[in-house]
Parts: structure tokens; C-alpha cells; sequence
């Protein structure tokens, strides 16, 4: 479970949340849904770290996060963005086991453990080689994917992962990434504003306005919605 | 490779040190003058049976002199009054008196003049001088109306017009005027008389007669041999003959042909000193040996790379530092770039008092000029990495000396590169002009080979040091190819 407790977060002057408490569920997909400011973004990144609250706390599986040990922390925290953010200098391979790379993996056990992602999003092997500028949208974002799964998160934090993508190649991702949820059974965040989306991968909703929960419910409740 | 690289420095290290106790080093400062009395020392010597090794570059006194004491040259040619002024810095006029005052203090000695007195002189044409009767400065005051068009050192300087006017009680008018410009303008009758130095090639290229100072208002400027005592007696034997041979017109007229008809100073050197009976007349063309070129270049190579490997070391990582803490970037890189504005000739002169003269004070100077591309190619090189990779590189959970490790000094790898490139282009075409103080180098033999109208040595300095230039871009053409993937590269 995660939990945020009496959360307040101000931008300059601007309160984006005051006194905002909220958990997510162990094992689920939550879609986070909200139109633009509605402060669906600031959540995820007060999910790990990388926004600090004024007040208020986040635990982390019963455990506050520590901003000591943000780095440390956010090892265990997955996280993929819309803008995918491959790093240009690495190669497939280098890009998946980055994170491998710090913490001290066997390569090895790295190779085995990114053949296996890729395996999952069916990426063939030879890709391991290509630049992620050869890559195209789709592929980037599965690759995104397998980065952010590398060291297997217990919670994986997604900001609009698949808004840049055309429809065809979202029906296929999203079935990757549901595979892919499924096998690691991580605790995933899901921030879209695309409701279908969130219907068809999430297991609950949390719809935010003005940086206050105007509703939450379950998939089927969603669903209804639509 | 690098054992190797060891190892030929050593042996061109020892190589040079043999050469260098088997003969003289002559200097001589940066003048045409001063070339041709160098040449004329070398010269004597070599007919006695002396090897010499020539340094013609030393900038001025200051370094001159400073290599002198230091033991890098032997001797070379300086004048009295700038003994007493700048070296001894007290007014001695007798020569034995400033003998012994240069033995005292820095164990030198001094020769015999050399005959003639380069001083300042007030000349006018010879049609005026026919035309009003003038002889000595004080026929200038009988005739008022004539009027000076001065130097503005000569106009300056305590031993210039001021005191020369009050000295002579004259009358007359003096402007300003650029010297160069000066002997058209008595040609063209616009000025009627001028400062020059006593022995200038333009006295008797413009057919000028010199006023005689016949008050002894200007103090002697007498050419002579300032030398180690440790030179061998028979070298000093030898110089005996240079005694009294030049008088002020001989001076002009050899100052002359190698400014006006761009004759090799050796050679009139050599025909002076035959015509002088003072040294057999003999084939003499070639001043430096193949394997010079090749010292030349290791120690232009050694100037050029340990100036940029240390601004590497120290513009890289402050580069790094300046990006993070931003508000310091600005005054740095300004800083930087001052030094940058700096003329390379003042930098070197201006490091002489504290370092010295030869290798330090040029790697140090060169070094000055690397920081500046390499420091702010660093910075932009690390500014434009693209701030969402940043904060991706944090959300995933680097920390932030593995971010700068892993991805931002990659990425900014590139654009530090050229920085590199950039500065050691710059440190191979300044490492010329080290020469100047006594560096060695390449630009000894261009510097020399300009100074001496003699074209097969500035070949010898440009040819190796263009082929040097060259080589530096293949090196990081090899080195970019190496480190950086092709999609990544700058194009440039």
C-alpha cells in the first residue's frame, strides 16, 4: 500500500494540494484521471521524491520515504514518461541495464534479465545493438518499459506512457504492458487523461480536480462511465 | 606507447644537454641590430674553432639578460647605456667602473665597444643640412623656424625632446608623429628634422645627416659583448677582434642591407668580416642540423601537450563545477576570457618576472589560453544536455554523481571535445611565439629565420610545426571516433 497523509504542496505561490490524503492499492493499476492542473502529475512525482510536500508524509509498503536516500529509494520505484527519456549516448541493451550498471549487477545476469524483458514486449534480440534514435515510437516506449522494470520495482510510476502513440500501436502496447504488469505483479501508477485507456488497463480510478479527489471507484464503475 | 614516448624525451633530453656543453649559445635580442652583432660574435667564434649554437629570439633586455645569468645563452650583444639604466640601474658612465659593478653583482663581464654609439640622434636631410649649414644640435637653434616631427617615446622619454630643448636652450616646434612615417615626412619637407637611433639603416638609405650632439646631451648607447666569465680564454681572445671595427656609418650601412635589400645576415656578417680581414672567407649556409628539426618538434610537441593536458585537467573539472554552481560561471568564463584578450607576447613578457625565462613560463602561458575553450565548451557542453534527461536520470534513481558520470558528462562529451581540439590548434600556433623567451620550439627557427632573412629556416619551423597542427586534428578525429557514437558527433 501506498499512502500519502495530510499531503500540502505548494508551486511558487500556487497550492497545489492542501491537506490531501490518499492511498493506493498493493498489486492494483490505478489510473490517475484529471484534466491538465488538475495536479495528476505533481502526485506521481511526490510518489517518488522527486516533489517534496510542505507537509505531510508518504509511505512507501508502511515505510516514509526518506529523501536521504532518494537515489536508493527510487531503485525500487519504476518510472516511465511519455517523452520516454532514452538516454541518445546508450544503445538498446546499455539504456535497459543502466540501473544494472549502478548498482553493481553481473553482467551476466543483466544480459539474461534484459533478454527477458525484451522478450516480454517482443522486441527481438538484434535490437539490443540499435541507438534509440533508429527506434520507432512504439519501440522506444516498450524499451522505456523494460528500463523501468529492469531491477523489478515493487511500484512502477507511468506519466501518459502511451499518449504520443498512434492507436494501432497503443492496442499492442497496451497488451505488453498488461503482460508485463501481470508477471512482475507490481503496484502501478497511472497518470492519463485518456479514459478509455484507463478503462482498459487499470483495476481503479482516482479522478482529481482543483487537486482534490472528486471521485474513485473501480474499473467496472468506470467503465459505466464512459 | 607511453614508455616509448618517455624514453625519446629522455634521449632528446640527454642529446641536448651533450650539445650544449660542446658549444657557445649566443643570444641576442629581438632587433635587427642585435641580429647582425649576434651573427658577427657567432661568426668570430666559429672561424676560431668554436661550436655555436645561435638563440636570436630573446624578446628583449629583461629576457636577454635573464638568460644570461640563468647560464641558457653565453653571451650576447648589449649596450652600455642600457647596462647602466636597466641592468645596473644606476648611472655609470665609464666602462671599466661597469665592469667591475657587473662582475660584482652576477659574476658577467663586458667587452670593448664595438666602435660605434647607437644612440638617440637628431638627423635631418642632407639637401637641408647643405641648404641652412647644420652640423650640431645647436645650429638647430639658430635657425627656430625648423621644425621636428618626433617619436612619441623620443617626445616621452627624460633623455627626449623636453630635456633635450632646456639642454640646447631651442627654440624650436616638435609634434608627434609615428617613426615610421617620419622619414617620408622629411622627405616630403613636411617636417624638417627627426629622432633615429644613431645606426639606423634609414640614415643612410635616406641620405640623412646626424646632428653632432655637441653639448653631450645623450647618454652612450656603445655596442659591446656582454658574457659569461666563465666563457674560455680563447673565446674571449677571440671577441678582441670585434674591438673597434664598427664605426656609426659601417653599422648603418650593414643595419641597411638587411632591412632595405633583405640580404642574409650571414652573409654580411661574412663579407664585413672578410673585407676586415678578420676571418677567413669560407662557404658558410646552414645554421642548424636535421636532428634540431626533430628536438624542435619534440619540444614544441612538449610545450603544446603538457599546456593543454594540464588545461584539460583543470577546465573540465571546473567546467563541472561552474555548471553547478551557476553563479560563479559568469565571472569565471569572464575572467577567462580577459586572459584570453591578452597579446601572447605580453603574456610570455609578463610572466617573466615571476617564473622566469624557457619551458615554465611558456607551458604556463599556453596553459592561460587552453582554459578558455575548453572551459566553456565545457559549461555550454553540459548546460545543453536536455533537461528532461536530467530528471529522468534523477526519477529512476541515479545519484546525482552517477547521473553526472553515466549521462550528462557523455552527452556533453562532444562539445568538450572541440573545446580541445579548439585549444590545441591555439597551443600549436602560440607555441611559436614561446620562442620569444627562450622556450625553444618550433618558432626558434621561424623566429630566427624571420629575424635573419633566411628563408629555408622559417621553412624549417613552419613545415614541421603545419605537419604538427595536422597531426593534432587526426589525433582527435582518432579520439572522437573513439568516444563518441556517430549519431552523437558535432558536425563541424
Amino acid at each position: 500500500m501506498i499512502t500519502l497523509n495530510n499531503i500540502s504542496l505548494k508551486y511558487d505561490t500556487k497550492t497545489i494540494f492542501s491537506d490531501l490524503t490518499l492511498s493506493f492499492s498493493t498489486h492494483r493499476v490505478t489510473a490517475l484521471l484529471g484534466k491538465s492542473g488538475s495536479g495528476k502529475s505533481s502526485l506521481l512525482q511526490l510518489l517518488n521524491g522527486m516533489l517534496r510536500p510542505a507537509s505531510g508524509q508518504i509511505e512507501i509498503f508502511g515505510q516514509a520515504f526518506d529523501y536521504q536516500k532518494a537515489a536508493q529509494m527510487r531503485l525500487g520505484i519504476g518510472y516511465a514518461v511519455q517523452q520516454v527519456g532514452l538516454f541518445p549516448h546508450l544503445n538498446v541493451m546499455e539504456n535497459i541495464r543502466l540501473l544494472g550498471n549502478v548498482t553493481q549487477m553481473q553482467p551476466a545476469a543483466m544480459q539474461q534479465r534484459v533478454l527477458e524483458l525484451m522478450e516480454m514486449v517482443q522486441l527481438d534480440p538484434s535490437y539490443t545493438k540499435k541507438f534509440p534514435y533508429q527506434l520507432s515510437g512504439g519501440e522506444a516506449q516498450r524499451v522505456g518499459l523494460c528500463r523501468a522494470l529492469f531491477l523489478r520495482p515493487k511500484i512502477l510510476l507511468m506519466d501518459e506512457p502511451f499518449a504520443a502513440l498512434d492507436a494501432n500501436t497503443k492496442r499492442v502496447i497496451y497488451d505488453y504492458f498488461l503482460a508485463l504488469q501481470q508477471s512482475a505483479s507490481c503496484t502501478v501508477v497511472l497518470v492519463t487523461h485518456d479514459w478509455k485507456e484507463a478503462a482498459y488497463l487499470s483495476d481503479e480510478f482516482i479522478l482529481l480536480e482543483n487537486g482534490r479527489i472528486s471521485q474513485r471507484g473501480t474499473k467496472t464503475e468506470l467503465l459505466k462511465m464512459l | 606507447m607511453k614508455n616509448y614516448l618517455i624514453l625519446i624525451l629522455l634521449i632528446c633530453f640527454i642529446l641536448g644537454r651533450l650539445e650544449a656543453q660542446k658549444s657557445i649559445v649566443v643570444g641576442t635580442k629581438h632587433s635587427n641590430e642585435s641580429y647582425i652583432l649576434g651573427e658577427l660574435i657567432c661568426q668570430i667564434l666559429t672561424d676560431g674553432g668554436f661550436q655555436v649554437e645561435r638563440k636570436f629570439n630573446l624578446g628583449g633586455t629583461a629576457v636577454s639578460f635573464e638568460a644570461l645569468k640563468k647560464g641558457s645563452i653565453d653571451i650576447y650583444p648589449e649596450y652600455s647605456g642600457t647596462i647602466s639604466s636597466e641592468i645596473l640601474k644606476q648611472k655609470i658612465e665609464n666602462l671599466a667602473d661597469m665592469n667591475t659593478a657587473l662582475i660584482q653583482q652576477f659574476d658577467l663581464t663586458i667587452s670593448k665597444p664595438y666602435g660605434f654609439n647607437n644612440t638617440y640622434a637628431m638627423c635631418v636631410t642632407s639637401a637641408l643640412a647643405k641648404q641652412y649649414a647644420l652640423q650640431t644640435i645647436s645650429d638647430l637653434k639658430k635657425n627656430p623656424l625648423l621644425k621636428g616631427g618626433l617619436s612619441y617615446e623620443f617626445l616621452k622619454r627624460t633623455d627626449g625632446w623636453s630635456n633635450l630643448s632646456r639642454h640646447y636652450t631651442l627654440k624650436n616646434n616638435a609634434l608627434g608623429l609615428e617613426h615610421g612615417l617620419a622619414y617620408q615626412a622629411l622627405q616630403q619637407q613636411e617636417i624638417d628634422f627627426t629622432d633615429a637611433y644613431s645606426t639606423d639603416g634609414e640614415v643612410s638609405k635616406y641620405d640623412l645627416v646626424i646632428l653632432k650632439d655637441d653639448l653631450a646631451f645623450f647618454p652612450k648607447y656603445e655596442a659591446l659583448s656582454l658574457y659569461r666569465r666563465a666563457l674560455p680564454e680563447k673565446a674571449q681572445e677571440l671577441l678582441k677582434k670585434l674591438d673597434h671595427v664598427l664605426s656609426d656609418s659601417a653599422m648603418q650601412r650593414l643595419n641597411s642591407l638587411a632591412l632595405f635589400e633583405k640580404q642574409a645576415h650571414i652573409s654580411i656578417v661574412h663579407d664585413f668580416l672578410v673585407s676586415k680581414k678578420l676571418v677567413q672567407s669560407k662557404d658558410i649556409k646552414i645554421l642548424f642540423k636535421s636532428q634540431d628539426i626533430f628536438n624542435h618538434t619534440i619540444t614544441h610537441l612538449k610545450l603544446t601537450l603538457l599546456s593543454l593536458l594540464s588545461a584539460i585537467f583543470v577546465a573540465v573539472p571546473l567546467g563541472m563545477v561552474l555548471y553547478r554552481w551557476q553563479r560563479f560561471s559568469k565571472p569565471i568564463l569572464y575572467a577567462a576570457s580577459v586572459l584570453q584578450t591578452i597579446p601572447s607576447i605580453a603574456l610570455l613578457a609578463l610572466m617573466i618576472p615571476f617564473v622566469g625565462i624557457g619551458v615554465k613560463p611558456a607551458v604556463i602561458a599556453l596553459f592561460l589560453y587552453a582554459l578558455l575553450p575548453i572551459l566553456q565548451n565545457t559549461v555550454v557542453g553540459f548546460s545543453a544536455v536536455d533537461p528532461m534527461l536530467k530528471r529522468v536520470a534523477t526519477a529512476i534513481g541515479l545519484t546525482p554523481l552517477q547521473r553526472l558520470w553515466h549521462i550528462e558528462l557523455p552527452l556533453a562529451m562532444p562539445m568538450i571535445l572541440t573545446g580541445i581540439r579548439t585549444a590545441a590548434v591555439i597551443n600549436v600556433g602560440t607555441a611559436t611565439l614561446a620562442a620569444f623567451i627562450g622556450a625553444g620550439g618550433l618558432g626558434e627557427f621561424i623566429v630566427t629565420g624571420l629575424a635573419l632573412n633566411q628563408t629555408n629556416l622559417i621553412l624549417m619551423g613552419a613545415i614541421p610545426s603545419a605537419i604538427l597542427a595536422i597531426c593534432m586534428e587526426l589525433l582527435f578525429d582518432g579520439v572522437t571516433q573513439l568516444l563518441i557514437h556517430p549519431h552523437l558527433r558535432q558536425k563541424n
